[in-house]
């Protein structure tokens, strides 16, 4: 039976992720409120919250995912936690600071489409088509999940990589998120991945819960590797 | 709350070199251990495997009979504390003394306080904006109040001034009177420490050199002291380990016990014999084993 350190793990690195999260958010959207009312470009139509934030939203979780192994690791394993706790702990509140990262910008989104009906805007927000590829809301949050994620595990391979290999085996971690990277892509934007498109099936035009599957499948093979890789790891000092 | 620790046969490599070679040794619980040893004796080494931070590569590291690395009950009850790189660290103190507090089963948040008080360490301020011996003294802060039942200290004084070193001396003994624990103290800095060890270990180039009660390392040798001329006819043809002198009066201390006649014939010459200095012997035992 695992006992119950993880959780107090958990706790304390959602905590800390959900901060640097707060921050973040309030940043980007300030940067979205000046998108909208002065840097519109004077077009019809500009995105809503949700596609506008998708991007940066996976690019800060690969940030979180590469401080993890030297913020937290370390921490806890002078603390006396054992590596198995740092681990299920670290990966629960990456789960949840995953959806956390998807909730915001659907929620966000989700006012701006009620907004958009009462008041009036310099411009239109575009807050419905980003769920059209996906075919709805519910849809669209899961691949968004799916996605940052995703970026997370990236970006914590590379960390560990770094951390346990030193810094020439770390550029190959960086080559192997760019796999990840691809992979991620080609499940989830089949006409932009240029790296896998002699695959020749397309996943997401053929049938989305096929995409999250794989998408999911992706995931919990990062999983494992994290886990393989922090197993038995040498705690820098 | 108390724990010993066991190493069996413990080699430590580093690609080819041996930090450790085929450490045997037990740490009895409820003692105060000093673990001394020349810069790159292993010392570092010795404790890391304790506080499970890497696996030896060879032999077993045990807390209280069970095998310690990826041990989570055993985990939980080593604390290690060492002198930490907080060049990066743009946490508060008082965060990192509250994630210790969020850790650690036994750590006493009042204690922590008093001893903030004591170390008067700005709490508010972020680590690396610290000063060294302010570091050091956070770090002593969260050793002791952490109560783990071993805890260690790897030169953990770094930095400090004399009285906050004093303080922190203190506190081991108070603390320990209070609520028994194994602590392991690793130093170089011998003659200000010794007072505080229950046992010695010695360490040198990956072994043990010596690893006894402190009250008996005084049968390794006397320290002979009288008038000058008196001290240099009764020690001639012994082993000295080291002599000091003020005005007429001469210290010299001797490796190796005396017999009761010559302590017999120290006496009847008005000469004083006391106990052989840590530290004395400490440097020879290392200077002949290199």
């Amino acid at each position: 039976m695992t006992s119950p350190r993880y959780r107090r793990v958990a706790a304390a690195v959602f905590s800390d992720m959900f901060k640097w999260s707060l921050w973040f958010f309030s940043i980007l959207f300030v940067i979205h409120l000046v998108r909208v009312f002065w840097l519109n470009g004077d077009t019809n139509q500009i995105e809503g919250f949700f596609v506008f934030s998708q991007y940066s939203v996976n690019i800060f979780m690969l940030v979180v995912g590469i401080m993890s192994a030297y913020v937290f690791m370390s921490r806890h394993i002078q603390q006396g936690v054992s590596r198995k706790d740092s681990y299920l702990g670290t990966a629960l509140a990456a789960l949840a600071l995953s959806a956390f990262a998807t909730l915001v910008p659907l929620a966000v989104n989700g006012l701006q489409h009620l907004l958009a009906e009462t008041i009036s805007l310099p411009v239109e927000l575009d807050t419905v088509s980003a769920f059209e590829t996906t075919g709805g809301w519910f849809a669209a949050a899961i691949a968004l999940f799916l996605n940052t994620l995703t970026f997370f595990l990236a970006g914590w391979v590379i960390s560990i990589g770094y951390y346990r290999f030193g810094w020439i085996a770390g550029f190959g971690f960086i080559a192997l998120s760019f796999v990840i990277f691809g992979l991620n892509d080609y499940l989830w934007k089949p006409n932009t991945a240029d790296a896998m498109e002699w695959l020749p099936y397309n996943p997401l035009e053929a049938n989305f819960w096929l995409t999250a599957l794989g998408s999911s499948v992706l995931i919990l093979l990062l999983f494992s590797l994290m886990r393989l890789l922090t197993k038995r790891v040498t705690i820098k000092m | 709350m108390a724990a010993s620790v066991q190493l069996n046969h413990v080699t430590l490599k580093f690609k080819k070199f041996e930090a450790l070679k085929d450490v045997t040794l037990t740490l009895e619980a409820g003692k105060i251990h000093g673990l001394i040893g020349r810069n790159g004796a292993g010392k570092t080494s010795l404790l890391s495997l304790i506080a499970a931070f890497r696996e030896p590569t060879a032999g077993e590291v045990f807390v209280d009979g069970s095998p310690v690395f990826e041990n989570p009950e055993k985990m939980e009850q080593v604390a290690f504390v060492y002198d930490k790189d907080y060049k990066e660290e743009t946490e508060k103190a008082k965060k990192l003394i509250a994630l210790a507090s969020h850790y650690r089963p036994h750590f006493d948040m009042g204690y922590a306080e008093q001893l903030i008080e004591r170390f008067k360490l700005p709490v508010n301020k972020p680590v690396n904006k610290l000063s060294k011996g302010m570091q050091s003294a956070l770090n002593v802060v969260i050793g002791l109040a952490s109560r783990a039942p071993i805890t260690i200290f790897d030169e953990a004084y770094l930095g400090m001034d004399a009285p906050s070193r004093e303080i922190f001396y203190k506190e081991i003994l108070q603390d320990q009177e209070d609520h028994p624990r194994t602590f392991i103290l690793s130093t170089h800095l011998v003659s200000e420490m010794d007072y505080l060890f229950d046992n010695v270990v010695i360490i040198d180039q990956g072994t043990v050199l010596l690893h006894e009660p402190y009250e008996t390392i005084e049968a390794h040798g006397v320290s002979v002291t009288g008038a000058a001329q008196e001290v240099d006819i009764f020690t001639a043809g012994m082993k000295q380990l080291n002599e000091q002198q003020l005005g007429g009066t001469k210290s010299v201390m001797i490796y190796g016990n005396l017999g009761d006649a010559k302590r017999q014939e120290a006496r009847a010459q008005g000469l004083e014999i006391g106990p052989v200095s840590l530290q004395d012997l400490f440097i020879h035992l290392t200077e002949e084993a290199n």
